[in-house]
């Protein structure tokens, strides 16, 4: 097998996988099914894979990719924090609007595979924080913002997205953005800043 | 009262094996094994794993909210004050007993699309209290579903604590979480000036 035929195979698998944990839950899976429903031939799944734990990770891998890749683009777009953080907030719920598989499977469906699903969550949620807490550099008293700000600001935006893509129906993402802005803003900037989002957002 | 301590006896054996074990790895062995019972009187109790831990839901939210509320109620204080004595209860509660708090906020998401209605009356119950709690309160004029998104948030912070096995240390997030409640209705600076932020 050449290598593009490769890289489609484990792509296949993976996109197998994502489909499997949304339709049924991680512990209702095996190898045989992901191959089932890849179309792959059995015994495919283990040149790729070690294990239906390594595919996970493989396949959040390129789902976390993509998403971060675009938000990273458009933050970096911006030269003001809160216009980096508008875009990347923005951004965000468009892309899980657009692509609502994806965000279930990173948000409410990876939760199924216990500490694993865990484990990427909080690492991402990590990440994010890091990036929002950069705010901290345009405050005049940083340290008088508490150390977990970034953090809350992550949790309630998680919230949002959780229950978006847990429950059926319900107010889309981007309709949420003002909220969310506020509160996110009020964290780092004061109330006046953060009331000014509340006519900002779409 | 017999039956009343022998299906207590098994949510307390059902809290335990679920905290080690996960909601998804654990099985009605497993429970019946944590709670010392035989298989029967499980099944004289509960229908199934998912009936025995919903029960095991439902009850931690139902205390967990009559402690909020009961703290609440006696306090005299104003609004920022009565934030502090509910989360002060709340937390009270999730550390008076690490494995029920673990499996009631950390492995509920993990039940699947059968807990989503009880996670939202979950959330919406606590907004609800902190709706009434500011009723009165000098506070601008914010969207109507705020206390919905602190809920949420209180919600994932406490997750994220317990989910780095802090069970016994989560009183210590009072301030923050004290803080986080009250900016969007008293701002940030009369936030930090709440009692438990010192």
């Amino acid at each position: 097998m050449n290598s593009r035929a490769g890289e489609g195979e484990r792509h296949s698998l993976c996109a197998a996988l994502v489909d499997l944990v949304l339709d049924r839950g991680y512990p209702e899976l095996d190898v045989a099914a992901v191959c089932r429903e890849a179309g792959t031939a059995p015994g495919a799944f283990e040149r790729h894979f070690a294990s239906l734990e390594e595919c996970f990770s493989a396949a959040w891998d390129e789902l976390e990719g993509a998403y971060l890749r675009q938000v990273e683009a458009v933050y970096e777009l911006e030269e003001d924090w809160r216009d980096k953080f508008r875009a990347g907030a923005l951004e965000t719920a468009r892309l899980a609007e657009a692509h609502p598989r994806p965000a279930r499977f990173l948000a409410v469906a990876a939760l199924s595979a216990g500490e694993l699903g865990r484990a990427r969550q909080r690492a991402l949620g990590s990440r994010i924080a890091a990036l929002i807490d950069t705010a901290r550099e345009q405050i005049p008293e940083p340290d008088g913002v508490s150390a977990m700000t970034s953090r809350w600001i992550v949790s309630i935006f998680f919230d949002r997205i959780y229950r978006r893509f847990a429950s059926p129906g319900g107010p889309d993402l981007i309709s949420q953005l003002p909220e969310l802005m506020f509160l996110a803003i009020s964290s780092y900037f004061g109330t006046e800043a953060g009331l000014a989002e509340l006519d900002r957002m779409p | 009262m017999l039956v009343h301590h022998q299906r207590q006896r098994i949510l307390d054996g059902a809290a335990r094996a679920v905290s080690e074990r996960g909601y998804r790895e654990t099985s009605v062995a497993d429970i019946v094994k944590s709670a010392a019972v035989a298989r029967a009187r499980f099944y004289e109790n509960f229908a199934s794993k998912q009936d025995c831990f919903f029960a095991l839901y439902d009850s931690a939210t139902e205390a967990a909210l009559a402690a909020v509320e009961e703290a609440c109620r006696a306090s005299q204080e104003a609004f920022p004050e009565r934030v502090e004595v509910g989360l002060r209860a709340l937390l009270e509660y999730l550390e008076s007993d690490p494995s029920l708090a673990r499996a009631w906020i950390l492995e509920g998401p993990t039940v699947g699309a059968a807990i989503n209605e009880r996670f939202e009356r979950l959330i919406g119950d606590f907004a609800a209290l902190l709706r009434r709690g500011r009723a009165g309160a000098p506070v601008a004029e914010l969207p109507d579903t705020v206390e919905e998104t602190v809920a949420g948030g209180l919600y994932w912070l406490l997750y994220y604590a317990l989910l780095d096995g802090r069970p016994k240390k989560i009183g210590k997030l009072l301030p923050q979480l004290v803080e986080f409640s009250l900016i969007p209705f008293v701002g940030i600076e009369a936030s930090r000036g709440a009692p438990a932020t010192g």
